[in-house]
């Protein structure tokens, strides 16, 4: 059974900007969702552990081994992807893959082949394996980012938004690759697509401006909220009455009109209970936490 | 519009830091050079182009030289400007909202190409501010300088600059739309840099002048072509003319710019250029599987792991490397600078060398260091940056591959490019050497000079290179600081760094001979090579360790950290020891056992001496009147162990008591003892400088002998050995034996030196009256004539030569003896040589002709026996007897590229002469050089100048004009013709550069384009007026008489009493040897008609003028009453080429300043010249001759 610990973990920007601010998290095997909006801190935090980055405070540990102090150690035994990454365009993607797998301490030859014939199987490349990176679709370049994130069978996978730029049949595939592989090691899924979690988290957080606001089982936490969440159809002005006398978690555009939903404890007239998704989960925990702040700054 | 585009650039560009930055250090730039010519930092003094010394450092001229020579490197800031002015929208993703609005592409680009311009425009004013200001600063040397004038410095930027930048501009926009890579604007600016430094070397090439003035697209040198035949007093306060050569050459370049310009726009298509390239193929077919039975792979991580990993990044790098375009252009450039260069490459009165090997190999070498650098910089770049660049960095670092492994394939990578432009250069000289009919290939001269002597200094810079873009924050800076590094670690030297040690990457120089092979400078170059090495693995080691990974940028906290924890310390500190022990031991080679002196030291020496016994320069002294002399010539230790006695007499009318002697430094006096009772009164060891004191004085007449027992060690090696005795080729002159009374050779020469230290001006020579200087020959102030005999020993298999009969030769104890002794005198100059030599001996008449050369160079000695064969007689039967039984020619190595003439033998150097390609239809000057060289045996070793002005009209001019009526005898009418040509236009480019005063031909005072070039076209000319008949009777008289002449010496005014000139022609005489007087004859135009009865009316305009200059360069117009020849051609086939004969040939009286000239003539006439052969010193020597149409 593998570990992440990550213990108090802060860094800050030069410019000031506070990206995480004192992370606790403990991992096991499974795959864990980091969902966040945009500058939340997770590619800060993934970078971090994934050698790339120190952090000003605190530490990651990977198996009682100092990521900071061990970043060799760790290397061998990790796969990244990066959030935003490209390929040399000239090589073809073969070479490029044979490289990377040489990189990550699969030399012998046959066991290579093996291996690269296998991932770029599983990412569907296979049929295009001799074309140059260069001729990639974004979605190809995705797939293959993929591939050589698993190359050498890491034993701790970070993967930052890796479904963005996928279509749902690319991104279904996605999910079956993963989940192949992640029992037995610790796969760290950063998105802001909610359904990546759902379907397929083991354990999940939900981090915003450098804090872990929630941590927990999917289900759990759906469970939760079960039954709890409302929505209602209303006309665009509204919005802002909705807002002062409920707890709007969310508001969409919905046929010219506006679908909101909220929470509440109990039914109310007018709004229809749903099954409560990890989206709402989402909203609910990042407002909360927004609101909490503003309000301790006005006190 | 285009005023907002003009507006929004200027804007973004005054936003840019980097703008400020480039305008203080163009600023700097030129206050800084300015200051360095100008002395502020010390004595160097840069003779910047012609016009020498006197060439004022702030006239037009001179400022354009500096502002052109400067402001080329401008081209790599207007290559990013180009590239950012068009790659900025796309960048900032702004192309596709832009173009899709209705803006127009010609205010577009021309809009910003403007303000681009005029920023290149203005750090070119900041760069002339710095020249400017640099004028005033109290510390440079006032007489440098005149008082500023505005235009001086404006009509450079006019005329020169603001044209090319917008050329280069025209030029790099349109490679930009051509390729959309910004790669290729750096290539292309780098090409065009080099075109423009080594377009330069070709201006030499005389007949291509013209063409190339017009040719060169910077204007440089059709300016110097404008202004070649100004004087002095014009160069300085001229500004730049718009008129001749210069002017046509800009209008035509500007034009072509702005026409490329207009094409450049016409062609550019707003929106498509920024689709950049780059098509997404639609792959459909994705869908092909395979069934796969996974093996879980084995990680390793050991060191076959490492090395596995080694070269996957290998092989990865090298793609990179080798599937990008630009190696492959820039290696064809390569080629194509290699093969100009190596036709060019030691040419000699334009006649090629042959490609032996060492040669191609030199060439090959030179034409690599210009592009070296380019593929460094630029592909160190590519390999550092191409992660970041595409943008898979994070990827790369996140794995365990170590930092060592990713540089070591950087490092090899970079190393297999470099021996892949070496190996493909290699290939193609042999090809080169092939295609020249030339096939005694020696691949280990190639090894040698290009993977020996050249490869390891790249190493070094490649690991400088790596370090610098490892370092830096992007590609482009990393760019900028190698190369400023490597532009600007050359002028260490002027800021006060001279000891090789202290300047980055500089060894001693090693030239490789066929005879010597690699010579003194080895030693010191392994060394320097180690050295360097070390401190080269030293920056690899940091760089290994400052290398970033991820995101932290490099961080020395961590570094400090990483030596302290993981005790990284213990190589680095063991590399420094080492780098500083091998630095320690080259000083004590450079410093403790040889002397170094820095040329501010030096300078300061030779001031001191001066100083301290200049004051002895008129004491009476005794002369030499025998020498006889022992050498033992050690090749293998390079020693010379060697002694002798001098007979002294005293020759002054007063006796004699106070004798001094003096040594070159460095060599060692076991013994130095008269003959007669004497006191030591004075040792100075450093400058050698010996005063004895004799008991009893030396009365006139009366003898005394001078014993010595010397030696010339070699200790440890030196920056710059002394090349004279070798393993093969040891070449040394009497200037090693003891001189007597003081020397005036160590006095510092130039004006302005002098001047800096208080010395009192220093004449070149003595007045033609002068008596001291008649009292002695301008080769030795201690001898007359005298008598030589030399006991020489040398190694087994070398021969020993000097002046003389060989008496006897014997071997003993594995060591060659040779006694020589000459019948008769000679002056006291003499020299000793050995080497292993092949010898061919013949005969003419009664006189052994023996050449000594190396067994690889056989390839000219024939002609050069027949050139000494019909100069011994031409030469006997003018100018009366040869004095010796013997004349020898000897081959030695080619640190001097030189031939002279000592009595009986001529030293020839294996660069000139031995492997010059005379196949060819040019002068063949290993025949003309030994004419010349024979010639010297009457004048120099029989008449000899006293030491007043005119000396060396006698000796070199009088020689020229011999081998001229020798080659005239041997060659071709068109070949004679163009060796005269040479010897002409060396003449008008030699006084445009002359440093003081040009003096007329017989008070020459040892100027080269006087005494040789223009003296032997004066002699010629003469000949051709009075009679070849009877000028060489008069020299033979003045032989006859004045041969082996005791003091007082010759002169020319003597010389010329000799020589009879009738009254019609002594215009002629005055003119050409006692004013300086120069001629413009054309032909205007010229037509030809058949006449009823078949002969031909020849009618034709003759341009002629006459002008008389003073020693500035000031023309004044000449009254005409001349007699010109013109001749009249027609033309031959012979020997498959067409060549001109003479049909009609005549001295004409010439009056006016056009005439018309009616001939009527037999055959039909094809060329009509005015003074064709150059009989009189034209200015304009290229319009003589006229096609008739």
């Amino acid at each position: 059974m593998n570990e992440l610990r990550i213990e108090n973990l802060a860094y800050t920007y030069r410019n000031g900007t506070r990206a995480l601010n004192g992370i606790n998290l403990t991992l096991r095997n499974g795959m864990f969702g980091l969902l966040g909006p945009n500058g939340a801190g997770k590619s800060t935090l993934m970078r971090i552990i994934s050698t790339l980055q120190d952090a000003d405070e605190g530490r990651v540990v990977f198996n009682d081994l100092d990521v900071k102090n061990n970043k060799r150690e760790i290397r061998k035994q990790l796969g990244y992807l990066p959030q935003e990454f490209d390929f040399y365009p000239r090589m073809t993607a073969w070479e490029m893959l044979d490289h990377f797998a040489v990189l990550k301490g699969i030399t012998n030859r046959k066991e290579r082949k093996n291996v690269i014939a296998y991932l770029l199987d599983k990412t569907n490349l296979y049929g295009v394996r001799h074309k140059r990176l260069g001729s990639y679709s974004g979605g190809m370049k995705q797939r293959f980012g993929i591939a050589q994130a698993l190359l050498g069978d890491p034993r701790l996978v970070i993967v930052d938004e890796p479904t963005a730029g996928l279509d749902p049949e690319e991104r279904y595939r996605f999910h079956n690759l993963l989940s192949e592989i992640g029992e037995n090691i610790i796969i760290i899924l950063s998105t802001h697509i909610v359904d990546d979690v759902r379907e397929l988290c083991s354990n999940m957080a939900i981090i915003d401006r450098g804090n872990l606001l929630l941590v927990d089982n999917p289900h759990r936490a759906l469970s939760k909220y079960e039954g709890k969440i409302y929505k209602r159809v209303i006309e665009k002005d509204e919005l802002e009455d909705y807002r002062s006398s409920f707890e709007v978690v969310s508001s969409r555009l919905y046929l010219g009109k506006m679908m909101i939903h909220i929470f509440s404890e109990e039914a109310i007239d007018g709004f229809q209970p749903i099954p409560v998704d990890l989206e709402d989960i989402y909203f609910l925990t990042i407002n909360n936490h927004r609101t909490a702040e503003v309000e301790e700054e006005v006190a | 519009m285009w005023l907002e585009f003009f507006l929004f650039e200027l804007r973004f560009r005054l936003k840019q830091l980097s703008t400020y930055i480039f305008g203080a250090v163009l600023f700097l730039f030129g206050f800084l050079i300015v200051n360095i010519i100008g002395g502020a930092f010390s004595n160097v003094s840069i003779v910047v182009m012609s016009g020498g010394e006197r060439l004022l450092l702030n006239s037009a001229v001179s400022n354009s030289n500096f502002m052109d020579k400067i402001s080329i490197f401008l081209i790599f800031i207007i290559a990013a400007f180009i590239g950012s002015m068009l790659n900025r929208d796309l960048e900032y993703k702004a192309h596709s909202l832009l173009f899709t609005k209705p803006i127009s592409k010609w205010s577009y680009i021309t809009g910003r190409l403007t303000a681009n311009i005029l920023l290149i425009t203005i750090f070119n004013l900041f760069l002339l501010l710095g020249m400017l200001i640099a004028c005033f600063m109290p510390w440079v040397e006032k007489d440098y300088f005149m008082r500023p004038e505005i235009l001086h410095y404006l009509t450079p930027l006019t005329h020169l600059i603001i044209p090319n930048t917008l050329l280069i501009s025209s030029i790099l926009l349109g490679i930009f739309l051509l390729t959309r890579k910004s790669t290729y604007l750096y290539v292309s600016s780098f090409f065009i840099l080099t075109v423009y430094l080594i377009g330069g070397s070709y201006i030499n090439n005389i007949a291509n002048r013209v063409t190339a003035s017009f040719i060169d697209p910077f204007g440089l040198s059709a300016l110097m072509e404008t202004t070649r035949l100004w004087s002095i007093t014009e160069l300085n306060s001229n500004v730049l003319p718009l008129s001749g050569l210069f002017l046509w050459n800009r209008i035509a370049w500007l034009l072509f710019s702005i026409l490329l310009l207009i094409c450049c726009v016409t062609k550019f298509n707003l929106s498509s250029i920024y689709n950049n390239g780059s098509r997404t193929l639609r792959i459909r077919k994705q869908s092909e599987s395979v069934k796969i039975t996974r093996i879980i792979p084995q990680l390793s991580f050991g060191f076959a792991a490492r090395l596995c990993q080694f070269f996957s990044l290998l092989r990865f790098n090298l793609k990179l490397i080798f599937r990008s375009l630009p190696v492959y252009i820039l290696t064809l450039i390569g080629i194509s600078f290699m093969l100009l260069i190596v036709i060019q490459y030691g040419t000699v009165y334009n006649t090629g060398r042959l490609p032996i090997t060492y040669n191609v190999a030199e060439a090959l070498a030179f034409s690599i260091s210009l592009l070296i650098v380019v593929f460094i910089t630029l592909y160190t770049g590519e390999l550092v940056w191409n992660s970041r660049d595409h943008n898979y960095h994070h990827m790369l670092d996140s794995t365990p591959g170590k930092n060592f492994t990713f540089y070591l394939s950087q490092l090899f990578s970079l190393l297999s490019l470099l021996v892949f432009l070496f190996a493909v250069f290699t290939i193609v000289g042999i090809f080169y050497q092939m295609f020249k009919g030339y096939n005694e290939y020696e691949l280990t001269t190639y090894l040698k000079i290009l993977f020996g002597l050249n490869l390891p200094q790249y190493i070094v810079l490649t690991i400088l290179c790596l370090f610098i873009h490892n370092l830096v924050g992007n590609k482009y800076t990393g760019h900028f600081v190698f190369i400023a590094f490597y532009l600007l670690t050359p002028f260490l030297q002027y800021a006060g760094l001279h000891h090789t040690l202290l300047r980055f990457n500089e060894t001693p120089v090693v030239i490789y001979s066929d005879m010597n092979g690699l010579g003194n400078n080895l030693p010191g170059y392994v060394w320097f090579t180690i050295y360097w090495s070390l401190l080269a693995l030293l920056i690899a080691y940091l760089t290994v360790m400052l290398r970033k990974r991820g995101y932290s940028g490099f961080n020395y906290r961590k570094f400090w950290s990483d030596i302290r924890v993981k005790h990284n310390y213990l190589f680095p500190l063991a590399i420094l020891l080492l780098f500083l022990a091998t630095g320690g031991y080259i000083f004590y080679n450079t410093n403790i056992l040889n002397s170094y002196l820095s040329p501010k030291a030096a300078e300061r020496l030779a001031v001191d001496f001066e100083l301290r016994y200049s004051k002895y320069a008129d004491l009476p002294q005794p002369k030499i009147t025998d020498i006889n002399i022992r050498v033992d010539i050690y090749p293998e230790t390079k020693d010379l162990i060697y002694g002798g006695v001098y007979t002294l007499e005293n020759k002054t009318g007063e006796p004699v008591s106070s004798i001094h002697v003096m040594l070159p430094q460095g060599v060692e006096v076991t013994t130095l003892a008269f003959s007669d009772e004497h006191i030591l009164q004075e040792k100075d060891t450093t400058f050698n400088y010996h005063i004895y004191e004799l008991e009893e004085p030396l009365f006139p007449g009366g003898k005394t002998e001078l014993k010595f027992e010397l030696s010339l060690l070699t200790k440890g090696f030196n920056l710059d050995e002394n090349q004279y005795i070798n393993r093969n080729g040891t070449f040394i002159h009497s200037t090693y034996f003891p001189s007597i009374g003081y020397n005036d050779r160590y006095e510092i020469n130039s004006p302005r030196t002098r001047r800096r230290y208080n010395l009192p001006e220093k004449e070149r020579f003595r007045e033609i009256d002068d008596p001291a200087g008649l009292a002695r020959n301008y080769v030795s102030q201690d001898a007359d004539w005298v008598t030589f005999e030399a006991l020489l020993s040398t190694s087994a298999r070398q021969t020993a030569l000097t002046s003389g009969d060989l008496i006897t030769s014997w071997s003993e104890n594995d060591r060659n003896y040779f006694h020589y002794r000459l019948d008769g005198k000679m002056i006291n100059y003499y020299a000793i040589l050995s080497a292993e030599y092949e010898i061919m001996k013949d005969r003419w008449n009664d006189i052994d002709i023996e050449i000594y050369y190396d067994s690889k160079h056989h390839y000219n000695i024939a002609d050069m026996m027949r050139g000494a064969k019909n100069s011994l007689r031409y030469l006997e039967n003018s100018f009366g007897p040869y004095p010796h039984t013997v004349l020898r020619i000897a081959e030695f190595p080619r640190y001097g590229s030189f031939a002279q003439s000592l009595p009986t033998l001529i030293p020839f150097s294996e660069a000139i002469g031995f492997i010059a390609d005379i196949r060819t239809d040019k002068v063949n000057y290993p025949f003309a050089i030994t004419a010349h060289e024979a010639a010297h045996q009457w004048w120099a070793h029989q008449v000899i100048g006293a030491n007043v002005k005119g000396a060396l009209t006698i000796v070199e001019a009088l020689a020229q004009y011999s081998a001229l009526m020798i080659m005239k005898r041997e060659f071709s009418s068109d070949i004679f013709r163009s060796q005269l040509l040479y010897d002409l236009t060396s003449y008008l480019s030699g006084r445009s550069s002359e440093s003081r005063e040009e003096n007329p031909v017989y008070l020459d005072e040892g100027q080269q384009y006087i005494h040789y070039s223009k003296g032997a076209i004066a002699f010629y000319g003469l000949a051709s007026y009075i009679g070849e008949e009877e000028l060489n009777s008069s020299f033979r008289r003045f032989v006859a008489d004045k041969g082996y002449q005791e003091p007082p010496y010759p002169t020319t005014l003597e010389l010329f009493d000799y020589i009879d000139v009738p009254d019609s022609l002594h215009y002629f005489f005055e003119d050409t040897f006692k004013r300086i007087t120069l001629y413009e004859n054309k032909i205007l135009e010229a037509s030809s008609q058949q006449n009823s009865d078949g002969s031909y009316t020849l009618t034709t305009r003759i341009s002629t003028k006459k002008f008389y200059s003073d020693g500035l360069g000031n023309l004044e117009s000449g009254e005409l009453s001349d007699w010109i020849e013109v001749v009249v051609y027609d033309q031959v086939f012979a020997g498959g080429r067409k060549m001109k004969r003479p049909i009609y040939r005549e001295y004409l009286l010439f009056t006016e300043e056009e005439t018309d000239l009616e001939l009527t003539l037999d055959n039909e006439p094809v060329f009509v010249g005015i003074d064709p052969e150059y009989k009189l010193i034209d200015m304009m020597p290229y319009r003589n001759i006229y096609e008739i149409k």
